[in-house]
């Protein structure tokens, strides 16, 4: 380290030896060195007697390599220079100096020089700097350098832009209090220590403002030493409090996350290898970790490796991972239990994931999915090396339908996942068998998957209840041969058969899109053949009708699983042969659905005495859209149309008029209707 | 039209001789109202607030484009009926786009500030894109993250909800321009941002 105090003291030596000079004065216009230049530089030193000098050292403007920058009115004064034949030293001298970053314009100084040795001690105690305070002591000889520092709460908005502008940050404050050393030779430090770093309510922004940090607190220490070029540096450092965003933004808890870590920098390359991290969080857990990041034109994450011990899932989950995962089905959940495991990234993407599970619990905050007690191992690997998998749940849930305990054992090699063996899933108080299931990803394609299941019997109440449908008989069973999920939409191809009422009701190309989106949309043809109408009727507590049903409804729509449009066709087959009779009940019933006047019509007329009816055909028809259904019946009738066409005796026919029904209105008298029904005979 | 369609019967023989494919042409005008309808209800166009500007007639969109034909030699058709082609209607009146458009005008409000500030703004397919990072304080940034996720995932569906609605899915990227043109024109306040066609972002 060459200094330019070196010129100004060897003058200073040799002044003692001048034979009876009371004082010296110099004055130069300009004096430079490699990056730095003084102007107006005086310097007088008065000698009353033999060892006690008086100096006083004036610069007017001092330009010295950022961040030191122009220093102007630079004045050292020191009152008892001691001047030996091996040594010049002064023990108390005033400095001061004008400079944006310095607070206060004067500071006591220390020095000495040896000149035989060439060794320069400089002291400077309590310079006021950005708010802080500096102390620093550099000591220097032909050979090496060494720096002791201190500085103390200085306060980061107020340091010389330089600083912020080598980190590449367009905002840099907080406060920081750092002491430590620095040795080296020539102007190049060899080795450096932080003993103490404490920064506070530290707060940085890059100028895309992706990577920033707010109200951040960091303690520990830190060294380093250089080897060529590289340096290999060791570090424990304590981080919490405050948000920290690297692209993805984290609030950090106030339990300090613990990191000691010990990492290869290279400036060639401008890689930071950090070869050895370990990490702590009481909250959380801990584990061990490898990365290598770039700097400079291409910085990046190059490789990352995690290995985590058994570490608490909801504070994992709800402090680190829930911010990466905004946008996806896991974004917004519940979470418990543990997990452990090793994750490795290597070239901008995820190469490998190996983890344990043990009691996990997910719930969705919106109620689509769930699971409960959660347990296995998930293993992948990007290449083609296979990997199996198995897991193992306790309960859960798809919305309201109740799911129970099964096991998963699947074989992953890439980007593609298939069953092991085939998996047995309850559904309410049945059963979806699962077999041939297999997963694709491909880098260009979205995530597609498809499976064949079997169906076995899932009692059309459970059903029914779990979609707050009103209460249904029956069974809900089939083969369904393929289930095929691409883009968002879920496809059935095969045929769901419900066996229920004494019928068959079968649903075909149902579609769903948007499973778990916005505004789910289902598609669906639903055929019901002969249907027993007393078992109907009975069930829904409608009052009793006689007879068999069959009918359909084509291009049924749901929204949000509710019907929004259908083309809808039910009536008494052609050749139904079954004995066809109505009770007064379900009579006055159709008529109050119809919302005509024909059940008050009824009670009040002599058919009163009749308990139940004779008909020959009943049917109704409702083409659903844009809230309105389009109501006809099983025959035209004067004005309007047959619900109940009448056939033998006593014989009543219903005939309804109103063509265009509101559905919303519709749907409060079926389940007005039915609700108010006595209780089931 | 009505024209057109005379024509058409009177040369359907010819038709099925010739082999014409008749394209169905986006219906620019048609998209414009129909882009208009719903980006009032999802940024509230309030009563008494200037009506909506009139769409241009974008000539381009029908004029511009050659007429696929599936045999040489029609083009002899070409001085009694214009290039074969019907201007269909846009229809955005079924259940799923108005879910979707409810749930995009049932956000909004919490989107405003964002926009305001110039962090976020419109890009050209339609979605939302971030503009300005540094104008949203860093406690903010999840919340954005996850409205940008939810809108994103609605206008996406949006689109392709108007353009199935419509029997062309093969639609989607012009409803998405269109989205865009009429929402810089009409929804936008002054100082909102968007992305022109060439990538470059533009303040309103």
């Amino acid at each position: 380290m060459r200094l330019p105090y070196g010129l100004l003291l060897g003058t200073l030596l040799i002044a003692p030896r001048l034979p009876a000079v009371e004082g010296i004065g110099l004055h130069l216009e300009s004096l430079a060195g490699a990056g730095w230049q003084a102007h107006n530089v005086s310097l007088q030193l008065d000698m009353p007697d033999i060892s006690g000098a008086r100096l006083q050292i004036n610069i007017a403007r001092l330009d010295l390599p950022e961040p030191l920058g122009t220093i102007k009115n630079l004045q050292l004064e020191c009152a008892a220079l001691q001047l030996h034949d091996d040594e010049v030293k002064c023990a108390q001298a005033q400095l001061q100096l004008a400079s944006s970053w310095l607070d206060r314009d004067h500071s006591s100084v220390a020095f000495s020089y040896r000149p035989a040795e060439r060794a320069l001690t400089l002291t400077v105690r309590d310079a006021r700097l950005s708010a802080g305070s500096v102390s620093f002591t550099v000591h220097s000889d032909a050979i090496a350098w060494h720096l002791d520092y201190a500085l103390t709460d200085i306060d980061l908005a107020r340091l010389p832009p330089y600083f912020r502008q080598q980190a590449g940050l367009t905002s840099l404050t907080g406060r920081a209090t750092l002491r430590g050393s620095f040795d080296g030779t020539e102007s190049r430090p060899d080795a450096f220590k932080f003993d103490v770093i404490k920064l506070q309510a530290l707060a940085f922004a890059t100028p895309d403002g992706t990577n920033a940090g707010e109200a951040l607190d960091v303690q520990g220490t830190a060294s380093g030493q250089r080897h060529g070029t590289d340096w290999q540096v060791q570090s424990k450092l304590g981080l919490h409090d405050g948000t920290l965003c690297i692209k993805t933004c984290w609030e950090l808890p106030a339990d300090p996350l613990l990191m000691d870590a010990k990492a290869d920098w290279s400036e060639k390359a401008q890689r930071l290898d950090v070869t050895r991290l370990h990490f702590s969080q009481s909250s959380l857990g801990q584990g061990d970790a490898t990365l290598q990041l770039l700097f400079g034109k291409a910085s990046s994450l190059r490789a990352l490796s995690v290995h985590l011990e058994p570490t608490r899932w909801e504070r994992l989950y709800g402090t680190y991972l829930q911010p990466l995962l905004i946008g996806t089905a896991l974004e917004a959940m519940d979470v418990q239990g543990s997990i452990a495991g090793d994750i490795d990234y290597r070239a901008a993407a995820p190469s490998s994931a190996r983890l344990q599970l043990k009691a996990v619990g997910l719930e969705d905050h919106v109620g689509r999915f769930g699971l409960k007690g959660l347990a296995g191992t998930i293993a992948w690997r990007s290449d083609t090396v296979v990997q199996r998998s198995e897991l193992h749940w306790e309960s859960g849930h798809i919305y309201k339908l109740a799911l129970g305990a099964a096991t998963v054992q699947a074989q992953s090699q890439g980007e593609s996942l298939r069953l092991l063996q085939a998996v047995h899933l309850p559904i309410l108080d049945g059963q979806l068998e699962i077999e041939h299931f297999a997963l694709q990803r491909g880098s260009d394609q979205p995530l597609s998957w498809q499976f064949d299941g079997l169906l076995k019997p899932i009692s059309m109440q459970a059903f029914s209840t779990a979609l707050d449908w009103p209460e249904m008989q029956g069974k809900l069973s089939g083969m369904i041969p393929d289930v095929h999920y691409a883009d968002g939409e879920l496809r059935i191809g095969g045929m769901l058969l419900i066996r229920a009422f004494d019928g068959a009701i079968t649903v075909r190309d149902l579609r769903v899109m948007r499973l778990f989106g916005v505004a789910p949309s289902l598609q669906a043809d639903i055929k019901l053949d002969n249907l027993d109408l007393d078992a109907l009727t009975r069930a829904f507590s409608f009052g009793s009708i006689q007879g068999r049903f069959s009918g359909q409804v084509d291009n049924l729509q749901l929204i949000n699983w509710r019907p929004v449009a259908f083309v809808a066709r039910f009536a008494t087959p052609a050749d139904d042969r079954s004995r066809h009779r109505i009770s007064q009940r379900a009579v006055e019933n159709i008529s109050q659905i119809g919302g005509g006047g024909i059940g008050g019509a009824l009670s009040r007329s002599f058919l009163r005495v009749f308990d139940e009816f004779s008909y020959d055909r009943i049917g109704i028809s409702c083409t659903l859209s844009n809230g309105v259904c389009t109501m006809d019946g099983v025959a035209p009738a004067q004005q309007g149309y047959y619900l109940v066409k009448g056939g033998g005796l006593p014989r009543i026919d219903i005939i309804g008029y109103a063509h265009r029904v509101d559905w919303d209105t519709l749907l409060t008298r079926i389940t007005g209707v039915i609700t108010s029904a006595p209780v089931k005979q | 039209m009505t024209r057109t369609r005379w024509l058409t019967t009177l040369l359907s023989p010819l038709y099925l001789i010739a082999c014409v494919t008749i394209n169905v042409y986006f219906p620019a005008a048609a998209a414009d109202k129909a882009a208009d309808r719903i980006l009032d209800e999802v940024y509230g166009k309030l009563p008494g607030t200037p009506a909506t500007k009139p769409a241009a007639p974008d000539k381009s969109s029908d004029a511009g484009r050659p007429v696929p034909l599936a045999a040489v030699g029609i083009q002899v058709l070409d001085w009694l009926i214009s290039p074969a082609h019907a201007e269909a209607d846009i229809s955005i009146d079924t259940p799923a786009i108005r879910a979707i458009t409810a749930s995009l005008a049932a956000r909004k409000p919490r989107l405003q500030p964002f926009y305001a500030s110039g962090a976020i703004g419109m890009s050209g397919n339609g979605t939302l894109a971030v503009h300005d990072l540094n104008a949203v304080p860093l406690k903010d940034r999840n919340t954005l993250k996850q409205l940008m996720a939810d809108d994103n995932k609605d206008w996406n569906a949006l689109y392709h909800e108007v353009a199935v609605a419509n029997g062309h899915p093969e639609w989607e990227g012009d409803i998405r321009s269109t989205f865009v043109r009429r929402w810089v024109a009409n929804d936008a306040t002054s100082g909102w941002w968007y992305q022109s066609g060439g990538g470059q972002w533009r303040q309103k």
